[in-house]
This record gives C-alpha cells, sequence and structure tokens, in this order.
C-alpha cells in the first residue's frame, strides 16, 4: 500500500479559508444537521470538544491520532468529567464509544463536506462506527468547491491518489421506507465539525 | 416466488396496486420539484454536457481504459478480474472465497450483482447479506428492486414492520426511526463478523485505478473497511479516462438521483488497505475487482447504443417517466427499470426479454429533459423497437395494417373515408356540439369505453379545402400545408381554422397531394415503411414556391424535420429533398407567433378575429404537448399567443407538460394504461376550473375531447388555432 501521509496545504487554492468560504460551509452543513463550532486557537479547540462531549453525555469516546490539537489534554480534561476518552487503535473500545474524534485535510464550501486521506483504518473506524463523529479541520482549508477537492489530491500525491479517501458530508441516512428521510443508519446519526482558525 | 403473470395481467395488476399508485405518484409530484431546488443556481444544460463528454470518452475507449485500469490497480497490489458473464462472477467469487475458507458475504449495493442474480448463485457457499436497508428489506421477502435508488419504494411502512418482524422473531412497531435503529444494530454485527465485503461502484478511474462509491447510509464504507476481504463488481460502462472527471459526474449524481447536493459519503478506494483482525492485529486487506461485461462491450461498440454509455444510473428518468410512475419497476420484470432499464436489459439479458416491455414507452420524451448523461432515451427505445421489429415481427394484423395499409396511399386513404361511413353508424352529438362515438359493438367496445372517439366526418379536409375562398389581406407569401392524417380526415376544422388565419396575415396556403407522415409505423418500429411514405410526399413538398412547410400536428412536424431525414440516410438524392423539407417545416402555432409578435397590425388583426368570437370572458388552460414541447421546443409561444386574446382569462394547471397519454397506437395496445394517464391529465384540467383546455396537437384533442366527452364534462378542449380562430 502507498501508506505515505501527505500534508495537503501546500496544494491548497489561493482562494481556500476565505471568509465567504466558511460562511458558506457552515450555512451547507448545518442545513445537513451538522452542529459546526469554530474557535481560534488550540486550546479553545481543545476546550470546546470536552465541552460538546459533555453536552452530549459521551461515556466512551475514541480518537485517532491527532495533530491539530493536543490529544493527551482532552483525554485529561474529558476525565474530569467522567469520559473515557480512547486513543488506541482498538476496534471493540471504538465499537463501544458514543463519539468519535478525528482529523480531515480539507472542507468543502459548496457542500459542507470534509476530506481526509482515510487509508489508515483507525481514521476510519472513528469516523465511522460510533453514532457520534466530530471532525476537526483547519478553517483556512475550506476550498469552493467539489472539484477543487480533486485538484488538490491530484497535485498532493502527484496522481497516485492513497488507496483510500473519505468524503464525508453530514450524518449517515436513508429514505428507504416510504422515502421519509432517517439518520442514523450505518454511520453516525450526529455529526460535529471543529474549524480551528 | 412470484407468480408468472403474463404481461397484461401485471400491468393489470400494477394499475390496481392503489398502494404503490400513491406512493409513487406522490414522488413522482415531489421529486420534480426538490430536484430543481437543489439545481437552483447551477447550470444544468453545461453540467450535463460536461457529464455526456467525460462518459462518452469513456465509453469511446473502454478497452484502452479497462487494462489501464487494470494496470494501475495492479500496480497497487489489487487483483484485477475480467467476467465475461454472471457465471464468471459466480465462479471468481468462490474462489476468492474458497481460498480463505470465507463463509459470510456483507454486500452493499451493487445493481450488477443483482442484474447477475449473484445470491441466488452462490447461496450454497455462501450466506448473502444484503446491507442496504431497502436491499436488506426485499432479501427477506425474496423480492426483485423495483426502482434503481429507491429498491423498497413499492413497500409500505407497515409492510416493512411484517418484514422486521419476521426476520427478527418479534414484533417490530410501525415506526420507521424504530427500524432503522434495529437494522443498525442487527446488522452491525455482521459487518464485525463477515469474511467478504461486497459492493459496487458508481466511477472508475482509469489513469488513478480509482474507484468511487456514493452511499448516503454509510455501509459501503464498512463493508470496504471491516472484512479482510473486498470485492468490488463493476461494468466497464463505469470507466472514465482521468481522475477530474469524477468532478461532473459528482455533481450531478445526487441532485439527480435523490435531489440531494451528494451523499452522505463518497469513498475514493485506488488499492487495497488495512483492517483488523479478530485478535485486534493490524493486516493487509484483499482487493478483488471484478470487471463485468454481460453485453456491455456490445452496447459500448454499438454505433447507435453506445450512447447509453453515458448513462450515471441516478434513476431521475425512472423518477420522471409518467408510465413508470403507474406501474412501478415490477411491471418492467427486470433488474432495470423505466425508459433506460428497456435499453440496458437490452444488452444484458437479450431482445427477447424486452419485446412486450419496450411498448411500455409512450415516447413523451419527458426524461430527456432530466437526463444527467444526456441522453435521448426514447429515441434508443424506438432503435430497440426497430430491431426487436425485425427478430420478432409485429402481430398479424398490426403488421399488415402497418407493412401493407399504410404505405399504400390510394388503400390507406380509402381505409380513412371508410371509417366516416362506419363511424357515423354509432355517432352522436356530445356537449360541445362534436359527434362523438361511445360505443362499438362486437369485440371493439373496449376501444371507446373510456374515451368516445371522433366521428369522422363525410369530407376530408383535402375535400373541403378545393371549396375554401382564400384571400390573403396583403398577400405576403404562400405555405403548403402538412395537414396529418388526424386533421385531414378526424378534425378537418382545424385546418380550415388555420386557412383563415393565415389569410389574415397574409399568407395563402396551399394543400399538395400528400399521405400520412409516417410516424405511427416509425414509432412502431417500422422505419422501413416510414421511407416509403416519405419518398411519396418529398416531390410535391420540396419545393422552392413554399416559404414554409406548416403543420398543425407537432408529431408530423417532428417527422418532416427529423425523421424523414433519419429514415433516407442511405438514399442520398431522397436525403436532399428530406432535408429541404425540414428547413422550412414549421409548427402552426410556432409561425403565427413569429408572424404577429413584433408585428401589432397583424397581433391585431388576429386578436379582432377572437375577440368578435370571444365577446364574453373565458378561462383558459394550456396542455404542453410532448412533442412541441420538449422535441420542438415550442413552450412558450402558444401560451404568449393565447393571452393575447381579449376575454381570455389564462390559468396554469399542474404538471402541464405531463404526457395525456394519447400516444397513437398506444392509446389502443396499452389502452389501460393510456386511460390512468388522461384520467391524471383530466383532473389536473378540472382542477384549474377552466372552461377551455388547449393544446396544439390533434392527437392530444382526440384524447382529451374524448376524455371530456365520456364524463359528459361542461369543459372543452381545443386546438390553439381553432380558439385563435373563435370557432367556440
Ligand atoms: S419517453 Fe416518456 S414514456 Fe418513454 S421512458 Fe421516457 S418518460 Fe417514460
Ligand atoms: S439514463 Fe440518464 S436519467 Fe436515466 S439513470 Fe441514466 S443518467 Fe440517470
Amino acid at each position: 500500500m502507498n501508506g505515505q501521509v501527505i500534508d495537503w496545504r501546500p496544494y491548497l487554492p489561493k482562494s481556500a479559508g476565505k471568509e465567504e468560504l466558511y460562511e458558506q460551509f457552515k450555512q451547507k452543513a448545518e442545513a445537513l444537521t451538522v452542529k459546526v463550532i469554530r474557535v481560534s486557537t488550540k486550546e479553545e479547540a481543545e476546550k470546546a470538544i470536552v465541552e460538546v462531549m459533555k453536552e452530549f453525555n459521551v461515556k466512551k469516546a475514541a480518537a485517532a491520532p491527532l495533530t491539530l490539537v493536543n490529544s493527551q489534554v482532552i483525554k485529561e480534561e474529558a476525565k474530569k468529567e467522567g469520559i473515557d476518552l480512547g486513543l488506541e487503535q482498538d476496534k471493540d473500545w471504538i465499537e463501544q464509544s458514543d463519539f468519535g474524534i478525528s482529523e480531515f485535510d480539507i472542507g468543502i464550501a459548496e457542500l459542507g463536506t470534509v476530506v481526509q486521506d482515510a487509508q489508515s483504518i483507525h481514521e476510519r473506524l472513528v469516523s465511522m462506527l460510533p453514532p457520534t463523529h466530530l471532525a476537526i479541520i483547519e478553517t483556512k482549508t475550506i476550498v469552493d468547491t467539489f472539484a477543487d477537492s480533486l485538484q488538490i489530491i491530484q497535485k498532493a500525491y502527484n496522481g497516485n491518489p492513497p488507496h483510500y479517501i473519505a468524503y464525508v458530508t453530514g450524518p449517515s441516512k436513508t429514505a428507504d421506507i416510504e422515502r421519509v428521510l432517517t439518520i442514523g443508519v450505518h454511520g453516525p446519526s450526529k455529526v460535529i465539525y471543529v474549524c480551528i482558525g | 416466488m412470484p407468480i408468472d403473470y403474463s404481461f397484461k395481467a401485471r400491468i393489470e395488476a400494477a394499475l390496481n396496486n392503489q398502494g404503490i399508485r400513491n406512493a409513487l405518484g406522490k414522488f413522482g409530484k415531489d421529486f420534480p420539484i426538490s430536484r430543481a431546488k437543489v439545481y437552483e443556481g447551477i447550470d444544468f444544460e453545461a453540467l450535463r454536457k460536461e457529464v455526456a463528454k467525460v462518459k462518452s470518452n469513456g465509453a469511446a475507449k473502454f478497452e484502452q481504459l479497462a487494462d489501464q485500469f487494470e494496470k494501475n490497480l495492479t500496480n497497487r497490489g489489487a487483483k484485477v478480474h475480467r467476467a465475461e458473464t454472471g457465471a464468471d462472477v459466480y465462479q471468481i467469487l468462490r474462489d476468492i472465497a474458497k481460498a480463505r475458507n470465507a463463509k459470510k458475504v456483507v454486500k452493499s449495493k451493487s445493481m450488477a450483482s443483482e442484474e447477475i442474480h449473484l445470491n441466488k448463485h452462490v447461496e450454497d457457499q455462501l450466506e448473502m447479506i444484503e446491507t442496504d436497508l431497502g436491499e436488506w428489506i426485499i432479501q427477506q421477502i425474496n423480492e426483485k428492486p423495483s426502482h434503481m435508488v429507491m429498491p423498497a419504494i413499492h413497500l409500505s411502512k407497515e409492510k416493512c414492520a411484517d418484514v422486521f418482524s419476521d426476520a427478527l422473531g418479534y414484533r417490530v412497531e410501525v415506526d420507521i426511526p424504530l427500524m432503522v435503529k434495529l437494522a443498525r444494530k442487527n446488522l452491525r454485527q455482521e459487518f464485525l463478523t463477515a469474511d467478504i465485503g461486497i459492493s459496487g461502484c458508481n466511477i472508475a478511474v482509469a489513469e488513478t485505478g480509482t474507484m468511487c462509491i456514493f452511499t448516503n447510509e454509510g455501509n459501503a464504507r464498512l463493508t470496504a473497511s471491516l472484512p479482510p476481504v473486498h470485492v468490488i463488481l463493476l461494468g466497464y460502462e463505469k470507466l472514465v479516462e482521468k481522475f477530474e472527471d469524477v468532478g461532473p459526474i459528482a455533481k450531478a449524481l445526487a441532485k439527480s438521483a435523490t435531489a440531494q447536493p451528494i451523499t452522505s459519503y463518497v469513498t475514493m478506494i485506488s488499492g487495497p488497505t488495512q483492517t483488523l483482525d479478530a485478535n485486534g492485529n493490524v493486516v493487509d486487506k484483499e482487493l478483488h475487482v471484478i470487471l463485468l461485461d454481460n453485453g456491455r462491450r456490445k452496447l459500448l461498440t454499438d454505433p447507435v447504443f453506445k450512447e447509453a454509455g453515458q448513462c450515471i444510473r441516478c434513476g431521475s428518468c425512472i423518477n420522471v417517466c409518467p408510465v413508470y410512475q403507474l406501474l412501478s419497476g415490477h411491471v418492467y420484470g427486470h433488474i432495470y427499470p423505466g425508459g433506460i432499464g428497456v435499453i440496458l436489459t437490452t444488452f444484458f439479458d437479450g431482445f427477447e426479454a424486452v419485446e412486450k416491455i419496450q411498448d411500455l414507452c409512450i415516447s413523451c420524451g419527458r426524461c430527456r429533459d432530466f437526463c444527467p448523461g444526456k441522453i435521448d432515451i426514447p429515441n434508443l427505445i424506438l432503435e430497440v423497437r426497430r430491431r426487436v421489429r425485425q427478430q420478432i415481427p409485429l402481430p398479424g394484423m398490426q403488421n399488415l395494417i402497418v407493412g401493407s395499409l399504410l404505405p399504400k396511399k390510394g388503400l390507406f386513404q380509402f381505409g380513412l373515408r371508410q371509417a366516416s361511413w362506419a363511424t357515423s353508424m354509432f355517432a352522436s352529438e356530445g356537449k360541445d356540439g362534436k359527434k362523438y362515438v361511445r360505443n362499438l359493438p362486437f369485440g371493439f367496445g373496449r376501444l371507446a369505453d373510456w374515451r368516445s372517439l371522433p366521428a369522422f366526418p363525410a369530407k376530408p379536409f383535402r375535400e373541403r379545402i378545393k371549396s375554401i375562398k382564400q384571400n390573403p389581406v396583403n398577400k405576403k407569401g404562400k405555405i403548403a400545408f402538412f395537414g396529418g392524417c388526424v386533421i385531414d380526415y378526424a378534425y378537418p376544422e382545424i385546418g380550415e381554422s388555420l386557412v383563415r388565419l393565415a389569410n389574415k396575415l397574409g399568407v395563402e396556403v396551399e394543400y399538395p397531394e400528400q399521405s400520412c407522415c409516417g410516424a405511427p409505423a416509425f414509432y412502431m418500429g417500422r422505419q422501413d415503411v416510414t421511407a416509403t411514405i416519405a419518398k411519396q410526399n418529398l416531390d410535391n413538398f420540396a419545393k422552392d414556391e413554399y416559404q414554409y412547410i406548416v403543420t398543425a400536428c407537432p408529431t408530423c412536424t417532428e417527422v418532416l424535420k427529423e425523421n424523414w431525414i433519419h429514415v433516407l440516410q442511405n438514399d442520398p438524392a431522397a436525403k436532399a429533398k428530406a432535408e429541404k423539407v425540414s428547413a422550412k417545416a414549421i409548427d402552426a402555432i410556432k409561425l403565427i407567433h413569429n408572424l404577429t409578435k413584433g408585428d401589432q397590425a397583424a397581433e391585431k388583426e388576429v386578436a379582432a378575429l377572437s375577440e368578435v368570437a370571444c365577446p364574453n370572458k373565458v378561462k383558459v388552460t394550456y396542455h404542453d404537448s410532448c412533442h412541441l414541447n420538449r422535441s420542438l421546443g415550442i413552450k412558450a409561444e402558444p401560451r404568449e399567443v393565447i393571452k393575447d386574446i381579449k376575454n381570455v382569462e389564462f390559468v396554469e394547471m399542474v404538471d402541464s407538460d405531463v404526457c395525456c397519454g394519447f400516444g397513437g397506437s398506444y392509446s389502443i395496445k396499452l389502452r389501460e394504461i393510456s386511460k390512468v394517464m388522461l384520467e391524471g391529465k383530466l383532473k389536473n384540467i378540472e382542477e384549474t376550473g377552466a372552461d377551455i383546455v388547449c393544446a396544439d396537437c390533434p392527437g392530444c384533442i382526440m384524447q382529451l375531447r374524448g376524455g371530456l366527452d365520456n364524463k359528459k364534462s361542461n369543459i372543452r378542449a381545443l386546438h390553439t388555432l381553432e380558439l385563435l380562430d373563435g370557432k367556440f
């Protein structure tokens, strides 16, 4: 497998992160019932994440490796609130968690989507298995369109994309019974985006 | 097991299934509205051009792209298999499973696997578990999907609760969120313990070996991530050349499928990844990709049908099809329903499989307007029909009429004339003063018991025109009128109105010697007969003296504009004449619009004329005839002309552009369907409270008048020319 971890940020278009892109991103995501939280610093993000877990009455949580925030800090702060945050790549733990935390490489304004190199099974399990998922992105990585995201991937990996890329746009849903939109089938029923910067 | 109904019995059963009719009818009404909303601010025409471009490029080079795709994936450690038929897929899957002693398979939605009935053929070796909610439900009751995107749309929530109860062994309440929760809980265990995951894919990129999977439920992600083996089954038509080609397809797919901006998940897989085994250790996954032919090679290399390779399987053509809305997928009897289904089934299952269902298309063209792949679906269905008829001739009597009577001018006209005295024996006057036939003796009763038929007047238009004194005001020119059979023999008064209006506008009308335009044969799959008929007409119309060749029947207009050229492709001399005719052919309402708009004097003439005949206020609504609206693109013109008439209050009806169900011989062959389509149309007309419904197609007029007379309605159906001429 291709395996290498590549930073997408050097390949962002110039317009990425513009205020109106964030506004659009937020509006599109909220229309899909996503909770969007904006913070300016790493510390604020850590705090906000613990707050959200409290608000959602989380007992057990799981996080994939994080770089934009300090997962140890979150783990300790969470503990004080009686929340057990697991940082290990442990399928059973993740499956039993009520909350998953992971980072995404970019956001897409026109859709309210977050995108991630998801080659690591840890990244995928955390965003798929628990009923609530929190995705962290940097506001400056929000691009305009889906087509922009394709270009970034092509450039970042030089035409040799990673073996698994995940685009996530809001909660898991179905309309298979009488076309009634119902959230939370096989994936999370609640999604939260934390935007840093 | 489903009972083997005959085709007609299946239609009857579907039409009588009020539950499905309501569900699909509601969906049919909601879908275009929500779809329009999600496409707001997006140039759909430009987008579908792009989609068509990347998909047709993929279709044109599919062999080369398949090789490139295979090479890229192989280099990355995936195993690519080629399957010519379903049987090959069964074997490949059996071998993959055997090599690791795999037993349990979780499947996320794959139409290709449905198409080859995969589950049924490997069940003895493997436990196949559908994980898409709709697919899981129908798997429990051993049914086939009735829609490409919403496989269980034909089932009510009560029925679904029964299915859940049976599967889980306890009573499950009729509560959709609860059922969804139960599905999550039960299927999660299956995901965690499955040996193999199978999914389909929506787009396959040759240059990177990337497969894109679009889902809302998230089952494809679990299918791809949890089991140690992932098998992706895809058809050759999924291939596109470049990574960037994903862009336009992704932009259109969910919007056209379910009126969502994008699906909740888009997963791009370009090679094998890792998973965790039962002990929590990280292990490399196996990735198998099966490229399925099963008729696709033939489709993609066919000079006409390669266009169907532009399909992105959004299902919107099905959602908007007025026939599908009445029948649901199961009448089509195969995995892919609706218009595109007929085309795909032809190649996946053969001509025999579509002999009957291809007739279901009434050629209204509504699907074509919605298709993000820019596929001319009705036209491809006609081509299916043509080829079906080469292999399986029309039943005896129909073939005799189309093949022998239609092309013999004299005999055909003789026959229509006889209809005059034959129908006159059974005719009586309707509320609008016209003569109708309401019941026919012998076995013909069912032709008229739901829709009165017009009594043919004694003198056809071809006779009447001889005695009309033409006196064009400030003569500007001369046009040739192509009457068409319905106006000539059933409604000559529409022709007379045209002459009067044209004269008012300074134009003289000639009625050259002519026969049928050939549309009936064309739509029954006998393009050869249309060619013969075209040639009978060409010399009389391809004359320089005519400024325009005018029709008052949009089906004729379309035939003159396009189909004659098409059927005469191999006869250069005749084709040249057909092109000449095509360039001058115009529908009457368009001509009147052209002549009156911007010409105030002429506008006044027309208005004055109808004012005299219309001293009191009338409420008028308008029905868009399929061929006028879609094939000829004429939608605004008749409305503008009608609104200009003094004393007319114009009101729009709901779904004005949905077919009335006439469709020529369709209303005889599939009268059950035609009847229900007419009922829907009449309901929409009545709801406007209009006194008059106008249309510009004599076929629609025949259908609407017949239905209104049958209901003893006070509403009158008029050709727009008659309204303008004040004939009401
Ligand atoms: S042309 Fe009309 S009847 Fe035929 S498939 Fe399309 S929508 Fe259905
Ligand atoms: S034919 Fe067009 S509208 Fe129908 S499923 Fe294919 S892409 Fe969609």
